[in-house]
């Protein structure tokens, strides 16, 4: 039985060594598929605790960075012994940074922790117009859609992206969520999304109670 | 506006004030260094900012409608990012968006096993294989290589001397004094790292996975950015630019290892040398104020947020300050709410001397801010400000 509190704070303090160290021995033990997703929580649960070191000051945007990293990592590891996929059953996100913004280390942590979260991502990549949401959507008939952006500018980027969608009749279909450090609460109604969050964390959870 | 028709009187003035701003004595009044970008200005005087990247009339019009219109001692405008010379290089690093401003994508030119090849011999590294990688047009034979280049010098020569034709005729014009940026740009050694050849992402991930390697780069990087600090002839007056990028986004046990040490020899390398510089620290530097209080006095600070009493308790003790201004509120609070913070950072900052006043950064976008509650704020500071 692997110790989850341990690799959750192994996780936590971005100690790689000991993570790696932890999660081969636990891949070693022959664990069953369900030993095998409270681990994938346990690594996802030590992102929350990086938030918080984050958020007291303890950790800098660059430790935001590894900690995606690390977490992509993991969830790599642990991947073969979920049969080649992390859950990917709780259902779709269609996933991209929004247009004129090419930034996306938040937007690959948060793609990290719902795949972890047993989410199938489809992850469009930075600087994605409208129309390449709206075919993503018709294509992959996600229940989610994801828009991250940080620049001040995307926050008009993502209002055109749900306009897009309503027009072409998909905005019923989906629930919208956003991210980035452009978002707030004001934002997220001028733009018409579902939720915002700036915690990666908050919002798979939030996604994982809208299916 | 008071910056028309200027008279001898008032050039004098300017700079007087700016000379003593630099040499530590306490002026007159604040000097006013307004910085606004070739994008703002050409969104203030409805030019089209593709074109005028091409067209030096239309540069001017639009950097004279900012000198004309706004307050500032130092002259307000300059640009160094065409995109000429850029396209002719192929360059991944520098591009111009679909609005015309150019924009900075990242970009990984060397690979985590490249490092001991870097650290060996930085410059060939670069002109071989990190070069060609940034600019593909240079990924050819060495005939068509030195074509490549020859072109885009001669382009960048083009704007480049061009810009600065256009500078010269609007200082003249409106009695506008050089600013605190004559020379070259530098960057710190980790910066010039973590920008031009790994990238933010790789950079923070190299420091948990080979942070010895990241240490023996920078320091192979120091003389590279040295030379460049300091050219064969001094101009006299020559202040460098360094703009400081990843400090504010480490940790500060990664900072006073990695970040600071070669970055201090750099700016202590060019002190001796005599050419002195303008640091411009990018985000929040208030935990870093100590180590900027050590650096030589011919180093002046220019800050984007931060506390800035702590900062004038300690790096501005010695040295000249500047920054702070975050010119979009104006978009938010009232023309006389926009003053009384001037007027609150000037009471922090100018009492003493060593404090100039300047932007947090400079305006990319007109629309970010209020132009008449932003000239009265300029204006307010240019009249206001006899410590
Ligand atoms: C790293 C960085 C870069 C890197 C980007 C590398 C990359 N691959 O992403 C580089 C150096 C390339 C870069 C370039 C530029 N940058 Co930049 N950059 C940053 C920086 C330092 C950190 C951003 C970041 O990654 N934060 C960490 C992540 C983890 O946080 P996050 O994005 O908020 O994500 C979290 C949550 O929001 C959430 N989340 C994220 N996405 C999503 C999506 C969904 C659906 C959900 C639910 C949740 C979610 O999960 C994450 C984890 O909790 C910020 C400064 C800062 N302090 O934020 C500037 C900053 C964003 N950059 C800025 C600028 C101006 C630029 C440039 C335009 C500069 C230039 N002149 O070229 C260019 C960008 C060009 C463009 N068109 O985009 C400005 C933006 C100003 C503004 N108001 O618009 C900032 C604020 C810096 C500044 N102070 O001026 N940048």
């Amino acid at each position: 039985m692997a110790d989850v509190l341990a690799i959750k704070q192994a996780v936590g303090d971005l100690d790689e060594g000991s993570v790696t160290e932890k999660l081969n021995a636990f891949i070693a033990s022959g664990p069953g598929e369900d030993e095998v997703q409270a681990v994938v929580a346990a690594c996802q649960q030590g992102m929350e605790i990086v938030g918080e070191k984050f958020g007291e000051g303890e950790y800098f945007v660059g430790d935001l960075i590894f900690a995606g990293e690390l977490l992509t990592d993991c969830i790599d590891m642990l991947k073969p012994l979920l049969g080649g996929e992390v859950g990917g059953s709780r259902g779709t996100i269609v996933l991209g940074t929004v247009e004129g913004d090419i930034h996306d280390i938040g937007k690959n942590i948060f793609r990290s922790m719902s795949e972890a979260a047993g989410f199938h991502v489809v992850d469009l990549g930075i600087d994605q117009p409208p129309s390449a949401f709206v075919a993503a959507v018709e294509e992959h008939k996600p229940q989610i859609v994801g828009m991250s952006g940080v620049l001040t500018l995307s926050i008009d980027s993502m209002k055109r992206t749900v306009e897009a969608l309503q027009e072409k009749g998909l905005r019923g279909g989906v629930k919208v969520a956003i991210g980035g450090n452009a978002v707030s609460q004001e934002s997220c109604q001028y733009i018409g999304a579902d939720a915002w969050s700036k915690n990666a964390a908050e919002s798979v959870k939030t996604c994982g109670g809208w299916v | 506006m008071r910056g028309m028709g200027v008279d001898m009187a008032t050039l004098k003035e300017r700079t007087q004030i700016r000379t003593d701003s630099i040499e530590g004595r306490i002026p007159k009044r604040v000097f006013v260094f307004a910085r606004f970008s070739l994008e703002a200005a050409c969104g203030y005087a409805g030019v089209d900012l593709a074109k005028a990247h091409y067209d030096m009339e239309l540069t001017e019009k639009a950097f004279e409608s900012i000198c004309k219109d706004f307050y500032s001692d130092a002259l307000p405008v300059g640009n160094i990012r065409f995109p000429a010379p850029y396209q002719i290089l192929g360059a991944r690093n520098w591009v111009m968006g679909s609005n015309g401003a150019v924009q900075h994508p990242e970009i990984v030119t060397m690979e985590a096993d490249e490092y001991d090849e870097y650290i060996a011999n930085p410059y060939d590294a670069i002109v071989e294989k990190f070069l060609p990688r940034a600019c593909p047009e240079l990924d050819t034979d060495p005939a068509n290589r030195s074509l490549v280049l020859g072109k885009a010098y001669r382009s960048f020569k083009k704007y480049s001397e061009g810009t600065r034709a256009v500078c010269g005729k609007l200082a003249a014009k409106y009695g506008l004094v050089p600013g605190f940026i004559t020379g070259e740009l530098i960057e710190a050694p980790f910066d010039f790292l973590a920008d031009q050849l790994r990238g933010f992402k790789e950079i923070n991930i190299d420091l948990r996975r080979r942070a010895d390697k990241v240490k023996a780069a920078c320091e192979a990087t120091l003389p590279l950015m040295l030379k460049r600090a300091v050219p064969p002839v001094i101009r006299p007056g020559q202040i460098n630019y360094i703009p400081l990028h990843l400090a504010p986004y480490i940790k500060m046990g990664d900072f006073e290892k990695y970040f600071w040490p070669t970055l201090e020899e750099l700016v202590n390398g060019m002190d001796k040398a005599g050419v002195a510089c303008t640091l411009f620290a990018e985000e929040d530097w208030t935990r870093y104020a100590e180590y900027l209080a050590r650096l030589p006095k011919s180093a002046i600070l220019m800050f984007e947020n931060g506390d800035c009493a702590k900062i004038k308790a300690t790096a501005g003790k010695d040295h000249l300050i500047g920054g702070f201004f975050d010119p979009t509120i104006t978009l938010t609070r009232s023309k006389e709410e926009c003053i009384d913070e001037a007027k609150r950072l000037v009471d922090i900052c100018a009492p003493g001397g060593n404090f100039y006043f300047a932007f947090d950064k400079g305006i990319m976008d007109i629309k970010s801010v209020d132009v008449p509650k932003l000239q009265a704020v300029l204006e307010w500071v240019s009249v206001n400000t006899n410590y």
